[in-house]
Order: structure tokens, then sequence, then C-alpha cells
């Protein structure tokens, strides 16, 4: 037969075996690597199938002259897509507030007053009370000498600073009042409107502006009027220090927009459910439809626009009209985003509901058979396309030392989980589902509000490690790493991500606790649930209980801790689960790439 | 604003000044950039040995190993625990106030054990 290369074009990566194949007897030379160029099943791919060939060539030291064949794999017809909608707002209409952590804020306790600006204080006579808005052309010692010099003159309850002054004001006044400073916005704060402040002692929270009837309190409110202030209160919890202005009615608008409703068509029937039921109600309204042909959105709403959107960028990806464009699958999940309040003052974020999508989209037909004429053409090899993806997935799968038939496999990869079983008498079942590697990346960012994917790609991918000195780290489970030389004064202090290429410090983050357990999250929010969903699927009696062994493979699979929440959980279900090792040697990569070489002599299973 | 006399016993950043520039707008900002983080601080009159040599001797005397040199160079900013060279901040003599405060907090944050501010 001679020298072949079994390629596998992925959503993420396209790997390459090398194989000398003499009689029946196969033996594997190499592996490569490259990252997929274009979608998947698109004519782009040659790109990404030549750099990853390459590899593999020049690591065996085969020149391409030598090949006889190069197989493909038929890449199941599948893409996937994910998007995220808030489905709550928080938006301030009576009041405004500011609700941030100044790291230094100054003084302590609670104060209230009209807002008036510190300049304009000379002219105040009478003995209402007064917050003072102290914008950042004044000093702090005019600003301390000021409010000196009329502190016995008038009741000055508080101030409210743009500087970061907080501490320098405190520290130079005679009579201690709650300061907040470092708002940046500070020419929004309405002057003349009745105000609240709070700084609370280091290491401790506000008490009573995170509390609607504290609120209340302070600014006499009636039942009505406090059931209004619960949004700011709610915002303003765990902050060290606040400000309420109470400004007159229609000061900030509200805009509300309607989440809602999905329609699942299955082949038995059609089902509609609220986007805001949140993620459990989706996914069991969809297992009731049957089979799904297709998944729509209300038009006008947040869940209307999410299809649409979803839609659009399939057709664009796979050149059909959006129309065409059918959803075979849904994952949905629950998720809380950070998002800026409305009518805030200081770039407050409040933690809103929403929910993310990854859909599974039916690609008409992959142009796989051009790819190869391309492909011919260029390096004058024969190129078959053949296989179909999950059996070759299973045959890669079985070189893995301690596996046997029957088996299944999950295949975890970027853009979808795939899941295929093999009986004793080599029956292959197989299924795509919605939701893998790129939605966890999606809800970290959602979760953690990053301002871009590839921090939350690093987050996924790399454990994390706090600096505690110029010399050491503590890293997730509490030990302790020492280094020789002076660690980059940019990571001090700092939660970093541990990547190879070094730590990569995060800013908004204090502690790590909570970014490790909004990652591990998001992992078991979209594999587990897929894991169980995909076996299920696939079980002979859609009962996960009854498939006995199951290899991981697929880049998730090479994750530092996805493996092992997935085998923890199907452990539930007795089913030994674990992390392919393609030819002992490959880990979880390269199982369909060696499964289409493999298939050459075994003939079809 | 009561500045602290040379006493080895009280935990505090120390500040080294060289001769003249005491009091001046350049040395005030570095002290309220300490003062804003809440960490107190030792001044001394020293000689003019440039602000990095200034900054890793006051580094030494410092128990929180935290030394800041104020020079006609401009600031610098060491901790004990690195070596001489690896003067960990350094700022010329025309950065702008805002910068000279900036300095002043992080090496208060040194002890805070907090990011530092981007110089």
């Amino acid at each position: 037969m001679g020298i072949i290369a079994g390629i596998d074009i992925g959503n993420a990566t396209t790997e390459t075996a090398i194989a000398d194949i003499k009689g029946n007897d196969v033996s594997i030379l190499s592996s490569g690597i490259s990252m997929t160029t274009g979608v998947k099943g698109t004519s782009e791919n040659v790109h990404g199938l030549f750099s990853s060939l390459t590899e593999a060539l020049k690591s065996a030291n085969i020149d391409i002259k030598d090949l006889s064949e190069i197989r493909i794999n038929e890449a199941a017809p599948v893409i996937g897509d994910v998007a995220m909608e808030t489905i709550t707002e928080t938006i301030i209409t009576e009041s405004t507030m500011i609700g941030h952590n100044p790291e230094t804020p100054g003084g302590l306790g609670t104060g209230t007053g009209y807002t008036t600006l510190i300049s304009d204080i000379n002219n105040i006579n009478d003995d209402k009370e007064y917050v003072v808005v102290i914008p950042k052309e004044v000093g702090f010692e005019e600003a301390a000498k000021i409010i000196n010099d009329n502190s016995d003159r008038l009741k000055i309850q508080g101030a409210i600073v743009q500087s970061d002054d907080g501490v320098l004001i405190n520290n130079r006044i005679n009579k201690k009042i709650p300061i907040v400073d470092e708002v940046k916005l500070i020419d929004k704060v309405p002057i003349g409107m009745y105000s609240a402040i709070e700084v609370a002692d280091v290491g401790e929270v506000i008490q009573v502006l995170s509390n609607p009837y504290g609120i209340a309190t302070l600014f006499s409110l009636d039942s009505e009027e406090t059931k209004h202030v619960v949004p700011i209160a709610r915002a303003l919890i765990g902050n060290r220090s606040a400000v309420v202005v109470k400004t007159p009615e229609g000061d900030v608008k509200e805009r509300s927009i309607p989440a809602g409703f999905v329609q699942f068509i299955g082949d038995k029937k059609t089902a509609k459910v609220d986007i805001d039921r949140g993620a459990k109600e989706i996914m069991d309204t969809m297992e009731k439809v049957g089979k799904l042909q297709d998944v729509k959105g209300e038009s006008g709403t947040n869940a209307g626009g999410m299809f649409e959107k979803v839609r659009v960028v399939m057709s664009q990806l796979t050149k059909a009209q959006p129309k065409d464009i059918h959803v075979q699958d849904l994952l949905a999940v629950d998720t809380l985003t950070p998002m800026a309040v409305k009518g805030g003052l200081a770039n407050e974020f409040s933690k809103e509901s929403a929910v993310g999508v990854a859909v599974m989209v039916q690609a008409d037909k992959l142009q796989l058979e051009q790819i190869a004429n391309d492909l011919s053409n260029k390096l004058n090899v024969d190129v078959i396309v053949g296989g179909v993806e999950a059996d070759m997935a299973i045959r890669g799968a079985l070189t893995t030392p301690g596996t046997n038939k029957p088996i299944a496999i999950l295949d975890m990869g970027a853009g979808s989980t795939d899941a295929s079983i093999m009986t004793p008498d080599g029956k292959i079942t197989s299924i795509h589902l919605a939701g893998a590697g790129n939605m966890v990346s999606m809800l970290i960012q959602a979760e953690l509000g990053l301002d871009d994917f590839e921090t939350a790609e690093l987050i996924k991918k790399f454990p994390l490690c706090k600096v505690e000195s110029m010399f050491h780290v503590r890293h997730e489970d509490g030990t302790v790493e020492f280094f020789d030389k002076p660690l980059n004064p940019d990571t001090f202090a700092r939660v970093c991500i541990i990547t190879d290429d070094g730590l990569v410090p995060l800013e908004d983050f204090n502690s790590l606790e909570p970014i490790r357990q909004v990652r591990r999250q998001c992992k078991e929010k979209v594999f587990v649930t897929n894991a169980v969903r995909a076996l299920t699927r696939v079980s002979p009696t859609n009962n996960v209980r009854d498939i006995q062994f199951v290899v991981m493979v697929g880049g998730s699979a090479l994750d530092f801790e996805i493996p092992q929440l997935v085998t923890d959980a199907l452990s539930k279900y007795s089913v030994v689960s674990g992390r392919g090792n393609i030819r002992g040697t490959e880990g979880p990569r390269n199982a369909v790439a060696t499964g289409l070489v493999l298939s050459v002599v075994e003939g079809s299973v | 604003m009561a500045r602290s006399q040379v006493n080895n016993n009280k935990p505090s950043i120390f500040v080294n000044v060289a001769p003249g520039l005491n009091g001046t707008s350049m040395f005030n900002n570095v002290l309220f950039g300490i003062e804003e983080e809440g960490i107190p601080y030792t001044v001394v009159d020293v000689q003019d040995a440039g602000s990095k040599n200034l900054s890793y001797e006051a580094s030494k005397q410092s128990n929180l190993g935290v030394g800041v040199g104020i020079a006609n160079d401009g600031v610098s900013v060491h901790y004990e625990k690195l070596s001489q060279d690896d003067t960990l901040f350094y700022i010329d003599n025309v950065a702008s106030s805002d910068k000279v405060r900036d300095i002043g907090s992080n090496a208060a944050r040194i002890v805070k054990r907090m990011p530092f501010k981007v110089l």
C-alpha cells in the first residue's frame, strides 16, 4: 500500500496521522496538528490541512512525493455557534447612585444632605445638611481647608470626590465625615438634591444603603417608593462605600426589552417556552418535541434577535440562505453576567441573569470533494474522502490501551460534543450535540465580565495563582511556589493565569477563588450536561447506566480538569470513563486521523 | 499630617531625601501618595547619592523593607529583598505630579500587598 496520511478537519484543529502500510501491517510514523483555517468543511480548510500534513511529514522525515494516498474524513455536516442574551436589566429611575469600591475611601459612617459644589459653599447660609461635591480641579488641601473653615457654620455631612484623595482629605479635616472618592463622572452628580453617603470600615461592607429599608429610613420613603429602590440596594450590596442621590422623577428613563419566547419545532410537535423561564425549562421543552427540526425565536425580542444572529452568521459561513439554516440541537445554560447599571455614575455593575445558548446547525453539504480536488491538484497525490467521522473516532479510540468493544466515545471539541457507541457486533450509533469548548469560553467571559474572548480562553485552559510577594505565588490548592528571580511587578499582588508563556496578570480580581469557581461551573454546565445528554441518546436503552466504558477524546479532553469533572459525574451512573490515549502516545488527540489510516487495512467495521 | 521623626522601632517606609528637596512639590507628592494609602513613613535628610542609591539605603533601614529615594535625578523605590541593582520603580525629575504621587502609592502598596499603579 505504501505511506498513507489520514487527515481530520475539526472545528478548531486539523490533525494528521501518517502510517506505513505493508500488507495488513500498519506502523504509524508520525502525527501533525495545526489550527483549522476557515469554517470546517469549506475550501479555506486547505491551508490548515496543508500545514498539519507538512508538520507530520517533517517529523517522520518523509517527502511529500513518497505519499501514496491521503484520506480525509467525511466530516459530520454540522457547525456550532454560541450566543447570549441578558434577560434582566437594572435601571435606576428615581434616584441616582454611586456605589463602588475605591481602594481608599475616607472617613467612616453615614451622612445625608443636599449636594452642593465645594466652590459654592461660601455662598450658603442656612442650617440644612449638605454633602459637598469636590471635582478634581480642587486639590485636597484646598478642599480640606474649605470644609474646615465652614464646619462650624454649616452642617457638612459627607463628601463626594473625583480624585483619589479620600484619605488625604480625611486626614486634614477636624470633624470626620464619610468621603467617597474616585468618582470619575462627578459632573453627572445632580446638585441641590438630597443624598445619602456611606463608608464602611476597613474589611467591612456598607449596611444602610444596601438595605431597602435603610434607604427608606434616610429618605423617608413610603412603602410604594421603597419598592422602587430595591434594585439600588441590590446593586450596592458588597460595596465598601456608596452614595445615593434622590432626583426628581423622570431623570433617568426606564427601558425594558422583553426577553421573548423560543419555539421548538420537532418531528412530533411544536412547543414554546419563555426565555426567562431559564435553561432547565428550555431544555425540558426541547426534549418534549421529539427529534428537533428547527428552533425559532419570537421576532422583535431578545430571543428572536439571538436566533436571527445565529442564522445570519451560519448562512454567511455555509453560503446558504438564512431561511435554509435549521437548528438541529440547542444547549441552553443559565448564567449571571455583570452589566453596567443604567443611572449609575461610577461605572457600577450589577449581576444580571442571562441565558447562553449553543446551537448546532445542519450544513447542507460540506465541500469536502472540492477540498480533496484542490489538495490533489496541489500535491499530486490521490486524495480520498471517506470514512464517517464517528466510525473513525471509535477506531482511533480503540487504540487506547485498556479499551475494548463495546465502547462509547465522547468527542469533546471546540464547537460540538459528539458521542458514538459501538456494540460488540460492531454496530455504531452516533450523535452531535451543540455546546463545547467555545461555549465554556463564552460563559467564562460573560460571568467574569471580561473584555476579550482571548482572556476567557486562557482562564479556561490554565490554572490560576495569586502572586503574594516579589518571590512567591500561591497556587489554587494553597501550595506555595518560590522563585529565584523577582517576579514581574505587573503581577504583584494580582491573580495570574499560569500560561505556557509565563504569568498573565488579571485586573479587577482580588482573589482567585471566584474565578476558579466560575471556570469549573462553566465547564460543568457545558460538558457534564452534554456528556449525560449525549450518552443517554446513544445508549441502546436510553439510559447512561447501560454504557460501561467511555473514552473521552477531542481537544477539550486535553483540558486539565474537564475529564475529571466528567469522570466524576459519570461515576454516579457506574460508568467507567477517562481520557483517551490514542495509540498509547497521543493522548486524546488524533483519534479520527488514526482511525482513517487504520481503516485502510481493516475495511469497514 | 505630622511627619514622624527618625525612629527605627516604628514600622514605616523610609524616605531618604537629598539636600534642598525636602518640602518641594515632588517631595510632597511622594508623601501624599504614601499617606493616601495609609502607611506611616519616616523622612531622613541625607547627602545626594542618586535616587536609586538613596532608595536602596532607605529600604535597608526601614523595618517594612521599603525605601524611597528622592534626589535631583528623580524618585526611586526599592524593596529590601531585591538586589541593589534591581530598583523596583524609578521616575525622572520631570515626571508629572500625578506620577510622583503614584510612585508614592506604589511604595505603600508593596507593604499592603496590593497591585501597583501603572507609572
